[in-house]
């Protein structure tokens, strides 16, 4: 550490302040920390003067302080010293391109599974869709699911998650062949398990196949805020400065064919026996939440967490205000604790609302 | 009369993922386009070179190209031939005098083809790296010493001169996997006990001493503009060498970073003076000194694009599509 010369953040570690507590999104790095507000302010005033500079407006005490954080700066990389700190310029965050119209699709399977056909593969290539998440709450055969990746094949879509109960299809060296057989899988999740374990995993292949814990009775299971789901990386915090980290650019089929923005939401825009899923987003009203961005959101707008967090506009605490804070989030910025939503007397209302007592032991 | 939109064609490698995100954007512009992927080996169908315009018709895999119908041309990777199917038996002379014929013909439609790029001519796709070296020091650019040596005892000069050196390859890059391992020739350190070790003599090297940089700079030139990247690899044991050592775990600080004005300038002088429309320019800052390495005419852009936000796979398909056939250069 050189105390005359200036100091600079990097510009890939960003500060987010919250109404009590700051992060740093480190997005080189893919992780996050926790700064004292304080440290915030110091940074976003003095970034680009040197550590001299800025003792001499503090006393002894503070700057014993204030030495401390710089060497969790310094040891953590997230600045460095430059005699030049305006040849670092920014990175524009103001834009989120892709050459998607939808990104992301949903598909919730319980019995009929023909909903996956040649007419919505089409229909996904039509609009570059990505990644697909495939959730079936019903048996099924390993062949019968080997059938529906098949589909994909050829198509537009890069990445396919699929969710699967528990018991609810022969655990065989089936599951792996399919893992490798189509590249596209990325993810095979057995929810409802009694254990949480890994049950396969193939670096080169980029495949995981997993047991989970978590109950997922239907979409009403969907919607949980928490430190696990925070993503941390350029395109979603770039995504998330724009247009909502949940639903912007997402597209779902629910479990009776309902073509809706995510599976939990109410309004439908057809049902995909009649409607495809082009003239669906094209209706009035499919994307009124994509442009709202946490810092709209009550009580997000004060997180320190907002910027890498997911968000959920089909349950909120308070149904009639479409920048409600999302129901199942139990962190409150303004105490800096998570506690369980499901228990807090202020959300008993929202959760008979939406009928979710059924997913709550 | 038959209303045909004209296409873009690209010549490019089925693993190149840059190549495919460039194409996703075409699509959103509704560009068609013809992509032909791993070592381009063309039918001939027509040439007629006239008056007033040549005409040159391709084949490949039965589906005909008119170069009419061509708007812009990008190459990639790999290379470019024509179908010869020269019998075995006949003599020798023969053979070498038919390889000939067909080099011409390739030569003539790689030249056609140069006339439409936009963003990498074929033709000088792989740049001698010396001759880069030396012409960036025409245009005033800062280079590392450069030695190109094959005997211990001027390298045992050059270390004592320098201290610290690197060892590099001239031009060429080698990859190569066995059966446990993948190899891949990286620059690396090249240390008095690497003297101790080595033959007296050895195959042609190439010779810099090692700069202590405070950052390196990854520089991707694109219609004119320098998007650039600051990488910081010099605090990392495992890439200060080589940042393509990379540490997966704890990945260097790679940032947005503006050139200096006088900086621009030169790089542009020396962009000219290659003809080059784009290439990915690699430099090493060490206080207020640049020095440059070398440039890459057909370089990776992703890694630079992604970091920084510059959404250059959009900015190349907007070149790539547009309809003025205006030339860019000179």
């Amino acid at each position: 550490m050189q105390t005359d010369i200036p100091f600079k953040m990097f510009e890939n570690c960003i500060l987010v302040k919250g109404i009590k507590r700051s992060t740093i999104v480190d997005l080189g790095r893919r992780k996050y920390h926790i700064i004292p507000n304080d440290l915030h302010d110091l940074l976003t005033k003095y970034d680009g003067k040197s550590i001299e500079h800025i003792m001499q407006f503090y006393d002894i005490e503070n700057q014993k302080t204030i030495s401390e954080y710089f060497k969790f700066l310094f040891d953590n990389e997230i600045i460095f010293h430059t005699e030049n700190p305006n040849h670092f310029p920014k990175i524009d965050f103001s834009n989120w391109k892709t050459p998607s119209l939808v990104y992301q699709c949903i598909i919730d399977l319980k019995s009929d599974y023909s909903v996956i056909n040649e007419d919505l593969v089409e229909s996904l290539d039509n609009l570059n869709c990505k990644f697909l998440q495939i959730r079936i709450y019903g048996n099924i055969k390993t062949q019968r699911l080997h059938d529906l990746i098949k589909k994909f094949e050829n198509s537009s879509i890069i990445g396919i998650d699929v969710y699967l109960k528990y018991k609810s299809i022969e655990e065989s060296e089936a599951l792996y062949d399919l893992a490798k057989t189509f590249q596209r899988v990325n993810n095979i999740v057995i929810f409802d398990s009694d254990t949480n374990k890994q049950l396969f995993t193939h670096k080169k292949h980029n495949v995981n196949i997993a047991y989970v814990k978590q109950k997922i009775t239907n979409c009403l299971s969907c919607g949980v805020v928490s430190p696990e789901y925070f993503s941390v990386n350029i395109q979603a915090f770039t995504e998330s400065s724009n247009f909502n980290s949940c639903l912007n650019q997402k597209i779902s089929i629910d479990e009776n064919g309902e073509i809706k923005n995510c599976p939990s939401m109410k309004e439908s825009f057809g049902n995909i026996k009649n409607v495809s899923l082009e003239e669906a987003l094209d209706k009035e009203g499919f994307k009124k939440y994509w442009k709202i961005t946490k810092d709209k959101i009550e009580g997000c707008k004060d997180c320190e967490f907002r910027h890498i967090c997911t968000d959920c506009r089909a349950y909120v605490e308070n149904p009639d205000d479409k920048y409600s804070k999302p129901l199942k989030c139990g962190y409150d910025p303004h105490t800096s604790k998570w506690e369980e939503w499901s228990t807090n007397p202020l959300k008993q209302k929202s959760i008979e609302h939406y009928g979710l007592r059924q997913i709550i032991k | 009369m038959e209303l045909l939109e004209k296409k873009v064609l690209i010549i490019s490698s089925d693993i190149d993922r840059s190549t495919s995100e460039v194409l996703e954007w075409l699509i959103v512009k509704k560009q068609p386009f013809i992509r032909l992927n791993d070592n381009v080996c063309f039918d001939l169908d027509n040439i007629e070179i006239m008056q007033k315009q040549n005409k040159l018709v391709l084949k490949y895999n039965g589906e005909i190209i008119y170069l009419k119908n061509i708007k812009s041309f990008w190459y990639r990777r790999g290379s470019i031939s024509v179908r010869n199917n020269i019998p075995d038996s006949i003599p020798n002379a023969v053979k070498i005098y038919l390889n000939e014929e067909c080099k011409a013909i390739e030569a003539f439609i790689i030249y056609e083809l140069d006339k439409l790029a936009k963003i990498n001519h074929y033709g000088n796709s792989n740049l001698n790296k010396l001759y880069q070296l030396s012409l960036a020091v025409e245009c005033g650019l800062n280079i590392p010493y450069t030695a190109i040596a094959n005997d211990s005892s001027t390298v045992k000069k050059i270390l004592l001169e320098h201290k610290s050196i690197v060892s590099k390859s001239i031009q060429a890059s080698l990859n190569y996997q066995t059966k446990s391992n993948m190899y891949s020739l990286m620059t690396s350190k090249f240390e008095n006990c690497d003297l101790d070790t080595s033959a007296a003599n050895f195959f042609y090297t190439k010779f810099q001493p090692q700069i202590v940089k405070d950052f390196e700079l990854r520089i991707f030139f694109l219609n004119k503009k320098f998007y650039t990247m600051a990488i910081f690899s010099q605090r990392n044991k495992k890439t200060e060498v080589d940042f393509r050592n990379y540490d997966f775990e704890n990945p260097n600080r790679c940032v947005p970073y503006k050139l200096p004005v006088f900086l621009e300038k030169k790089l542009l002088k020396l962009m000219n003076k290659l003809d080059l429309l784009s290439g990915s320019i690699d430099m090493i800052v060490r206080g207020k000194e640049y020095y440059f390495l070398e440039v890459n005419p057909v370089g990776q852009f992703g890694m630079v694009s992604y970091p920084c936000n510059y959404y250059l796979e959009e900015k190349i398909a907007e070149i790539l599509s547009k309809n003025e056939n205006k030339k860019l250069k000179n």
